[in-house]
């Protein structure tokens, strides 16, 4: 049955020369990891914390690992299903977040295991960490997976807070700048627990040079993201979901942005040369949110069948639009800078939510920016069966884009991880008929004057 | 000329040849594991029974789950589209399609004869035929039956669960605490009425409103979901060929967008032929 799954698995195609290369980045996270325990470095695993808690442990010196990028590996290479096997095993139910199940199930392994890695885990396993470093933004669940974690691999947690305020409340005098303050204060909290935890002061000047160097890589990859308004598009969903790792996981890392200077070359010499990433996009779709890792050569068969091109996806994932200027004036304290940078991330499209009475701001009202920079035929959703934040929004986001611009969107269920709740020929099926869809609204919109 | 569709849904199998006005006749068979062989037979029953000969087929469309193991189709459309185009040709004025099948549930919304939207539940027995199989063997009434036996219901018995297997317990229940076979099935027709209308109701159910597919030959059914959506619904006059007839009108429109000499090209290379899965190469199970 596993040979067979592996042999049905089709790899998805990338169509950026350094796409190809950038899973080099998530082997490099791995590997630092484990070279760190070896030399008895400390080391952590972290949740995606969108840059709140990353920066300041990497300034301690912390080598770190993400789970929810590991999970997403195990998924790619099919390598997952025995980690949710044992995490059922466990007593963790299905509808539990896929990444976290693939964690606890290894994390049970590596409790097996003497608390080392175990000698067959995917692309060389999760190093033992000295610490968890959680978060509370984006998802409720996430502070319990953690949680769980810390009673099988017996190390300290340290969960982040982070305000998620309203759209209306947002534009309140003097709330933005309350939030900032409570973040600051959240993370003077941090840096306490690390310096006692590693018996160490934090270097402060190494901390501002990781920010400004996370700062100058967002912004390149933010503006990859304004190339790709182009059409033809020139590079896709495909090749997003490989070269987010370095500014997501690793902004901080010149090397990162070395190579996020060649995408936006490559990517930029597509756009002037017109090359398109598919030779028939025909329609051009947006993806929301979290992809099936395990079966992305699904998206390379819609594009060869159907012309589909994903021109935008995945919010969470994305570069936030870069801090004005006038916000930034005068800050010079690493820590008001990174709580302003993650904030931003949170709050960054309530603009466009006020605009469209939407809320919350994010996970919805970029993909309503987006439609009309990107020209967006159509919106694929992405439910979760395991993930509420992500997929809570997805209908009234499709509403939504139905309502002001007639893009229709399909709904197609499935999971980060477990592969066992994708069924692809229905997937297929849906594609096929929503191809239609898409066609009828085009003339709606053509008709209702819209400019795509 | 002669247009087919073949719908090879996941428990029926459905053939149907037509004109460019009519239906020239149809055939509806049980589906079994082999499809290819399936296709191929019921192929040569419907066109004996059409007194038609292979070659006189000008175009061939195949839809539904097994759609892709129909080798001598000439194309394949996609279930959702075929059932629209199907009920479209049936009742112009349709806005809201919902087709309950053997193993899956759609909602679909048209619009102009155009597919606009739709909705579908793929992954739970739930709302489908399959359902509707367990529960009357589990009361051991026959499926064919239990909408007839359902309309003599005067109290509907409340069931709760909306999982198949949950549903069966539940019903099982009831009926040892003395609720009658009638209220019982009366009480699930409910149960997967609500369910089916939660889920079409996503995309807006608009009047005119269309049932097709094989549970709408549930009487019981039929009538329950009429009472949950508020107003009486069309059905066509054999509900499982909705989608083979769409793929037959989606066959004509191809045609019609090809030139003769290719379509006179495409007519000679294609062939009738027993094609089976296990004549193409070695399998695991035969040769290690």
């Amino acid at each position: 049955m596993e040979a067979e799954r592996k042999k049905k698995k089709r790899t998805s195609a990338k169509t950026l020369q350094t796409a190809r290369e950038a899973g080099y980045f998530g082997k490099k996270m791995l590997q630092n990891a484990l070279k760190a325990r070896e030399e008895g470095r400390p080391t952590a695993w972290s949740m995606v914390t969108w840059w709140e808690g990353e920066l300041i442990a990497k300034a301690m010196g912390v080598e770190l690992v993400f789970p929810e990028n590991w999970g997403a590996f195990c998924a790619s290479v099919r390598a997952a299903e025995p980690h949710l096997d044992r995490s059922h095993g466990e007593g963790f139910p299905s509808t539990l977040c896929g990444y976290a199940r693939n964690c606890l199930g290894y994390a049970r392994n590596m409790a097996d295991n003497n608390l080392e890695v175990p000698p067959d885990a995917p692309g060389g396993g999760l190093a033992r960490p000295t610490f968890l470093l959680s978060s509370g933004a984006a998802c409720d669940a996430r502070y319990k997976w953690f949680q769980a974690l810390g009673r099988y691999l017996e190390v300290p947690v340290w969960t982040l807070e982070l305000p998620h305020t309203g759209v209306k409340e947002y534009f309140l005098p003097g709330n933005k700048e309350h939030n900032i303050r409570f973040i600051v204060s959240e993370l003077k909290e941090y840096v306490a627990f690390l310096e006692n935890l590693l018996g160490k002061k934090l270097d402060w000047d190494r901390l501002s040079e990781i920010v400004d160097q996370t700062f100058k890589t967002l912004r390149i990859a933010y503006e990859v993201d304004l190339l790709r308004k182009a059409v033809p598009s020139p590079m896709v969903a495909q090749d997003f979901w490989s070269i987010m790792i370095p500014h997501l996981y690793l902004p901080d890392d010149p090397e990162a942005y070395e190579f996020y200077k060649r995408v936006y070359d490559e990517v930029k010499y597509k756009v002037d040369n017109k090359i398109a990433a598919i030779p028939n996009e025909k329609y051009r779709m947006m993806f929301s949110e979290l992809p099936p890792w395990h079966t992305l050569g699904f998206f390379d068969e819609i594009a060869e069948r159907y012309g589909i091109a994903l021109v935008i996806e995945s919010w969470s994932y994305h570069a936030i639009p870069p801090i004005p200027e006038e916000e930034l004036e005068g800050v010079t304290d690493p820590l008001e800078l990174i709580a302003r940078l993650t904030y931003r991330m949170w709050t960054g499209y309530n603009e466009t939510a006020l605009e469209y009475g939407v809320d919350p701001g994010f996970f919805m009202s970029a993909y309503l920016k987006w439609a009309k920079e990107y020209r967006a035929d159509g919106l694929f959703c992405h439910p979760l069966m395991s993930c509420r934040p992500a997929t809570y929004t997805l209908l009234h986001t499709g509403n939504v884009l139905m309502d002001k611009f007639k893009v229709p969107s399909v709904v197609i269920d499935g999971d980060i991880v477990d592969l066992r709740v994708f069924n692809e020929e229905e997937a297929f099926s849906k594609v096929e008929a929503f191809v239609e869809t898409m066609d009828h609204y085009r003339e709606v919109r053509k008709k209702e004057g819209l400019p795509w | 000329m002669f247009f087919a569709g073949l719908d090879i849904g996941s428990t029926i199998t459905k053939i149907v040849i037509k004109t460019e006005d009519e239906i020239w006749t149809s055939v509806i068979r049980p589906t079994g594991a082999e499809h290819r062989r399936l296709a191929h037979k019921l192929m040569e029953e419907a066109l004996q029974k059409a007194n038609l000969t292979f070659g006189q087929l000008d175009y061939i469309i195949a839809t539904g789950y097994g759609r892709i193991n129909v080798p001598f189709a000439d194309r394949q459309v996609t279930e959702i589209s075929c059932h629209m185009r199907g009920i479209n040709w049936f009742f112009p004025g349709v806005k809201t399609i919902i087709d309950i099948g053997g193993q899956d549930c759609k909602g679909i919304k048209v619009n102009n004869g155009k597919l606009v939207n739709f909705v579908m539940n793929d992954k739970c027995a739930a709302g489908t035929g399959r359902f509707l199989e367990v529960i009357s063997e589990a009361l051991g009434v026959k499926v064919e039956e239990i909408g007839d036996i359902s309309l003599r219901s005067t109290n509907p018995a409340k069931i709760s669960s909306l999982c198949t297997v949950f549903a069966e317990q539940e019903a099982l229940l009831r009926l040892s605490e003395g609720v009658s076979i009638e209220d019982i099935l009366a009480g699930i027709h409910r149960g997967i009425a609500t369910r089916i209308y939660s889920m079409v109701e996503r995309i807006n159910i608009e009047k005119e409103v269309a049932l097709t597919g094989g549970g709408v030959k549930n009487v019981g059914l039929r009538k329950a979901l009429e009472e949950r959506i508020g107003f009486p619904a069309v059905v066509p006059p054999e509900p499982l060929i909705t989608g083979a007839l769409g793929a037959a009108l989606f066959a004509q429109e191809y045609v019609g967008r090809i030139d003769k000499k290719e379509l006179e090209t495409r007519k000679k290379e294609r062939r009738l032929e027993a094609v089976t899965f296990f004549g193409e190469g070695p399998t695991r199970g035969q040769n290690g």
